[in-house]
């Protein structure tokens, strides 16, 4: 079992901490970055607190939780349908429960973040006698591992039947699809969870930060709560880049110009960031304020997307998105944003111009 | 006229192509060679599909300088060609259609001889390799390009297409179209005179 279990821990686990590594990060940073070092005890305290004893606030937490655990089930999924990882399907030969105790081996490691976090929560809820709800906690996170390891076993053997459990419905398109509308139909047809918890999470953040009482109409907080969009934007930037080297790598050889292709690349990013700038004409941010915000957005989606035609390596692209949130912060607070505006679309146009051509598709 | 001039391809540190010189005048080329020999990758150079160093072009439309106007000049199919699954074939064509500027009426034709019309409005996710392969060839064919490079053409057809094949072949052979393409299996055109080449130590020459 041993032997299973390391093979299960680099095929499974090491991927799914490397493939979220940016994700991680930017949670990281929201539950520690933000906050001011001497609060930082006080604060996670507080929000402790606020599960063990509010159970609207319980509940949030645990839809939470139970999406991740769906992500978990949902990526150890898409690791048994690769071709390279077929040899997996191996595990099937062992007896059944020998198969459960390995994948809930995996599911556990990689549950382990958020298990670790509610062992501090549970903890408090001991330490501070509310015995009911570190019960429930814990149990809630005993059901879910094993339901999901069950969930995860039952399909390791059902290879012979159809199978179409907690996957998002996908979105075909019936009518003829212009070319902008391949990069669109390949994340409502074959990425759907992942356009979905993006645009969730993008949507979230800026409703959020609106939220925020202040006695006068502000751009930068609606500027700033888009930068936490953008950034959740990196797995799909990654997911396009991705798409256009397996699949689109044909269109290399047509007779279509670099401005016309950085212009349909732009009307991707527009089409993908309208839902945020709808959002924020609803909560009525002025017209011409709103496209400035709408083209910085997608400016610096291109930029990024641009940037991967240097090199399309997962790990420097979540640098690049750091590092680029953290300029764009800095910017925004100094009323910069018109300059970073320019900026950023003749960076990206560089990039693309530079290096469309000179980058050499992996399929080869 | 198709002229390659001082072209070097290197994968890392490994030489795959050196061409000092080489001229396709007009016809049908084939390029032999051993798997792994370069005859993809040179396709693949003209196509303008990957980079590389050195000058490639057509009626001294240069691929570097002028490559919009250059790649309206050549279309290329690939030995095991890969396209979104979600899109439906007739998305493609119609795609083909508006980057090649090609009339709908030459189009349905081809779609006809091919016998891909009663699968075309299915996504390509459904297709086998055979059905996906008619469909690279239909798309091989659309526009008025001056070059067809097919990398092995006879891949994954079944055996009545072979000869549809070879009549679209000949058909835009006497119109003044040039095929290039690479083939491990015996390519029977029998009106038109094949110019073969061969690939070997990463030289290309007339054989």
């Amino acid at each position: 079992m041993l032997s299973i279990n390391k093979v299960l821990l680099k095929v499974l686990v090491a991927k799914f901490y490397e493939r979220n590594a940016g994700l991680f990060f930017f949670v990281f940073f929201l539950m520690f970055g933000i906050v001011e070092s001497t609060q930082i005890v006080s604060y996670h305290v507080s929000l402790m607190y606020a599960t063990l004893t509010a159970p609207i606030f319980l509940i949030c937490v645990s839809i939470v939780w139970t999406l991740y655990l769906i992500k978990c089930i949902q990526f150890i999924n898409a690791q048994l349908r690769k071709p390279e990882n077929s040899f997996l399907f191996q595990l099937a030969r062992l007896r059944l429960n020998q198969q459960y105790l390995s994948i809930l081996f995996s599911v556990f490691l990689m549950d382990e973040p958020v298990l670790i976090y509610s062992g501090f929560i549970v903890g408090l809820g001991i330490y501070s006698k509310i015995y009911l709800t570190s019960f429930l906690i814990i149990l809630f996170h005993l059901f879910g591992i094993l339901i999901a390891s069950a969930i995860i076993t039952y399909q390791l053997n059902s290879t012979h039947r159809s199978l179409h459990l907690l996957t998002l419905p996908s979105f075909h398109w019936k009518w003829p699809k212009p070319f902008p509308l391949f990069y669109i139909g390949q994340l409502t047809s074959q990425l759907p969870s992942v356009l979905f918890f993006t645009k969730a999470f993008s949507i979230l953040s800026i409703y959020g930060f609106l939220q925020m009482s202040i006695d006068h109409y502000e751009i930068r907080i609606a500027l700033m709560a888009l930068q936490f969009g953008l950034a959740a934007h990196a797995v799909i930037i990654f997911e396009f880049r991705k798409f256009e080297d397996r699949f689109l790598s044909f269109t290399r050889s047509l007779p279509i110009s670099i401005a016309k292709r950085f212009g349909q690349m732009a009307v991707v990013y527009l089409i993908l960031l309208l839902p945020e700038s709808i959002m924020l004409l609803v909560n009525h941010y002025m017209l011409f304020d709103v496209v400035v915000i709408y083209f910085l957005g997608v400016g610096i989606l291109m930029f990024l997307h641009s940037r991967l035609y240097v090199e399309l390596n997962n790990d420097k692209h979540l640098q690049w998105v750091l590092g680029l949130f953290l300029i764009s912060f800095m910017l925004i607070l100094f009323k910069a944003y018109l300059a970073e505006l320019a900026m950023i679309w003749l960076l990206a146009y560089y990039y693309f111009n530079r290096y469309y051509y000179s980058f050499e598709p992996t399929s080869e | 006229m198709l002229v390659i001039k001082d072209l070097k391809k290197e994968y890392g540190a490994q030489l795959i192509l050196h061409i000092p010189n080489l001229i396709f005048e007009s016809g049908l080329f084939w390029i032999k060679g051993a798997n792994g020999s370069g005859k993809s990758t040179l396709l693949k150079i003209i196509a303008g599909m990957i980079p590389f160093e050195g000058e490639v072009e057509i009626d001294n439309v240069n691929l570097r300088h002028q490559p919009t106007e250059y790649r309206r000049l050549i279309n290329y199919v690939e030995a095991e060609p890969l396209y979104p699954p979600f899109l439906t074939g007739q998305d493609l064509i119609s795609f083909f259609c508006t980057t090649q500027k090609a009339k709908k009426e030459e189009v349905d034709v081809l779609i006809q001889k091919f016998n891909i019309g009663s699968f075309i409005k299915n996504p390509i996710g459904t297709y086998s390799s055979g059905m996906v392969k008619k469909l690279s060839l239909v798309l091989a064919f659309i526009g008025q390009p001056k070059y067809i490079l097919l990398d092995e053409p006879l891949v994954t057809i079944d055996k009545e297409t072979v000869p549809i094949l070879y009549g679209l072949i000949e058909t835009h052979l006497s119109k003044g179209v040039n095929f290039l393409f690479t083939s491990h299996q015996a390519f029977d055109i029998v009106h038109h005179q094949v110019q073969e080449l061969l690939v070997i130590d990463h030289q290309i020459c007339y054989q």
